[in-house]
């Protein structure tokens, strides 16, 4: 089985609001899959809480949400905002997992809107990966390139499902989702389960060499990313170049025709007469009218 | 006490190079404790690096990151959505963005005139113009207010075409085609926030055009859009002052 170091593990908007202020109890390092199976719980706090997360994160839909066409109507653009938010969507691609709260099988998503939706907004590739809660017997479910875990509430024996495998190039996008058997409404459980998992994790990581990590895991992929912006970038700045050339010419025949129709266009006796003028105001130096050998203008 | 007006900025970010530009250039605003919210277009490199930089300039802003569709205008069209979103409560916005526009030949001198806006004489100057004149709902640098030709009851440069559609189709009428070129300018917030509480601004960012766009060889939406976002405030009776 091909198990990825990336964990995601699954909040509740009113869990994460429970931390008030303070998330420092919260690592930085855990990723979170925040949960939303109710469109009242997308308040401005909300957002305002999201937005100061420093943990990559998130964000799964219970399928009520999607079911209705006219609550996903009115919850699209708040999705948008929350991939907006997150600094993790800087890949341009996103991952919205989708789940069943009701053994209903035989119901059908209409999904179309919200990756029509994503991809008017820029979204190009925006991935949909359904499960099922109520199909947890056999440990992990596995979609394309998501997978998702019940933490169990008395025993750690399904754990070793979770960290099997060392991170390779195969598996270096997959990431896996952790919830756990009942919702916790309290942030002192959640960081003593998370505690638990990631110890239980660390454990099994000390095979890991350092380089393997920062090979595969993090540093792989965010200059991959990287890479691909700055070639991009080049491509941009050798287009501003070509673009300049079209512009500042299109601009330098206006401005001679500008002068054509503004001064050329004048009888030549006024525009010598013109030119008297400006001597006698200062702007030009009388010796330049009878020679050109002369210095015409002040610098 | 003379209580300070609440004020929003929404700054648009394209350049991975200008980011400590950017806090320096709203140094001045610090006192007025306004509220800050950024946009990264998707395709600048050194994301996180400017996020971070900002987080540390601006501790309580708010970040996010769209596709570069629309340029500046569609990231605007974002960041309002954010602010309708976060339910802020602000007087007065503030537009900005890390103009360069590297294809024109005024590009250097251009971005300095119009952050005249926000020096502290500048903003000291836009606020005593909002409070002292009900009429007015926007400031931007003098210079770039400009008028969009109209001739024989047609809009006549290469975006009039698309200008009419637009007027009509939002029911906008005008007295005057005065905008702020640049799209960086000081408005009420009054008049937007009841534009874009009728029409979805995540909706119109949907019509605007991809990437790079120009409009000085034909029109198009994102430029027309740089001049409704003037329009819906002077449609509602208020004027532009210059500075």
């Amino acid at each position: 089985m091909m198990i990825p170091l990336k964990q995601y593990f699954t909040v509740s908007p009113s869990l994460l609001l429970s931390y008030g202020n303070n998330t420092s109890s919260m690592s930085e390092m855990i990723n979170l899959n925040i949960f939303l199976n109710d469109p009242r719980l997308l308040t401005s706090v909300f957002f305002t809480k999201v937005s100061s997360l420093k943990n990559n994160y998130i964000f799964s839909l219970s399928n009520n949400l999607v079911r209705d066409n006219n609550i996903l109507k009115d919850i699209l653009p708040k999705l948008y905002l929350l991939s907006a938010l997150n600094l993790v969507s800087k890949k341009n691609e996103i991952i919205i997992p989708i789940f069943f709260d009701l053994p209903n099988k035989s119901e059908i998503i209409n999904t179309d809107i919200i990756t029509s939706y994503f991809r008017a907004q820029g979204f190009e590739n925006v991935e949909l990966p359904f499960f099922d809660y109520y199909n947890t017997k056999d440990g992990i479910q596995n979609k394309e390139r998501c997978s998702f875990f019940i933490y169990p509430s008395n025993s750690q024996s399904n754990t070793n499902h979770l960290f099997l495998d060392k991170p390779t190039e195969q598996n270096l996008s997959h990431l896996t989702i952790i919830a756990f058997e009942e919702e916790i409404s309290d942030s002192g459980l959640f960081d003593e389960l998370i505690h638990q998992i990631i110890n239980f994790a660390g454990n099994n990581l000390i095979s890991l060499t350092l380089d393997d990590l920062s090979k595969y895991y993090i540093e792989k992929e965010v200059f991959e990313e990287e890479e691909k912006l700055w070639k991009n970038r080049v491509l941009l700045y050798k287009n501003f170049l070509s673009l300049s050339k079209r512009v500042q010419q299109k601009e330098y025949y206006e401005v001679l025709k500008w002068y054509h129709n503004e001064y050329e266009n004048l009888p030549l006796w006024y525009k010598r007469f013109g030119h008297i003028v400006k001597v006698l105001m200062g702007k030009r130096s009388f010796r330049s009218l009878f020679s050109d050998n002369v210095k015409k203008y002040k610098d | 006490m003379i209580k300070k007006p609440d004020i929003a900025v929404l700054y648009h970010i394209f350049y991975e190079d200008s980011c400590e530009l950017v806090c320096q250039e709203l140094q001045a605003l610090h006192i007025y404790d306004p509220f800050f919210l950024f946009n990264i277009c998707a395709e600048t490199p050194e994301k996180i690096t400017i996020s971070k930089t900002l987080k540390a300039f601006f501790p309580n802003c708010f970040i996010i990151t769209t596709s570069n569709i629309g340029k500046d205008i569609g990231a605007k069209f974002a960041l309002f959505k954010l602010f309708l979103q976060l339910e802020i409560q602000a007087d007065f916005l503030l537009f900005l963005h890390d103009k360069k526009s590297l294809q024109a030949l005024k590009s250097s001198t251009w971005k300095n005139d119009l952050l005249r806006i926000v020096s502290a004489e500048g903003i000291q100057n836009t606020i005593e113009i909002f409070e002292k004149n009900e009429a007015c709902g926007i400031v931007g640098a003098k210079e770039y207010v400009i008028k969009e030709p109209f001739e024989n009851n047609e809009l006549i440069a290469s975006n009039g075409k698309i200008l009419h559609r637009l007027l009509k189709e939002y029911n906008i009428n005008l007295a005057s085609y005065e905008f702020v070129a640049g799209t960086m300018f000081w408005a009420r917030a009054l008049p937007l926030k009841s534009f874009f509480s009728q029409y979805d601004p995540l909706e119109i960012r949907k019509t605007l055009e991809d990437g790079n766009v120009i409009d000085n060889f034909s029109g198009t939406i994102t430029h027309s859009w740089e001049r409704l976002l003037n329009w819906i405030i002077t449609g509602n009776g208020y004027n532009i002052k210059g500075i």
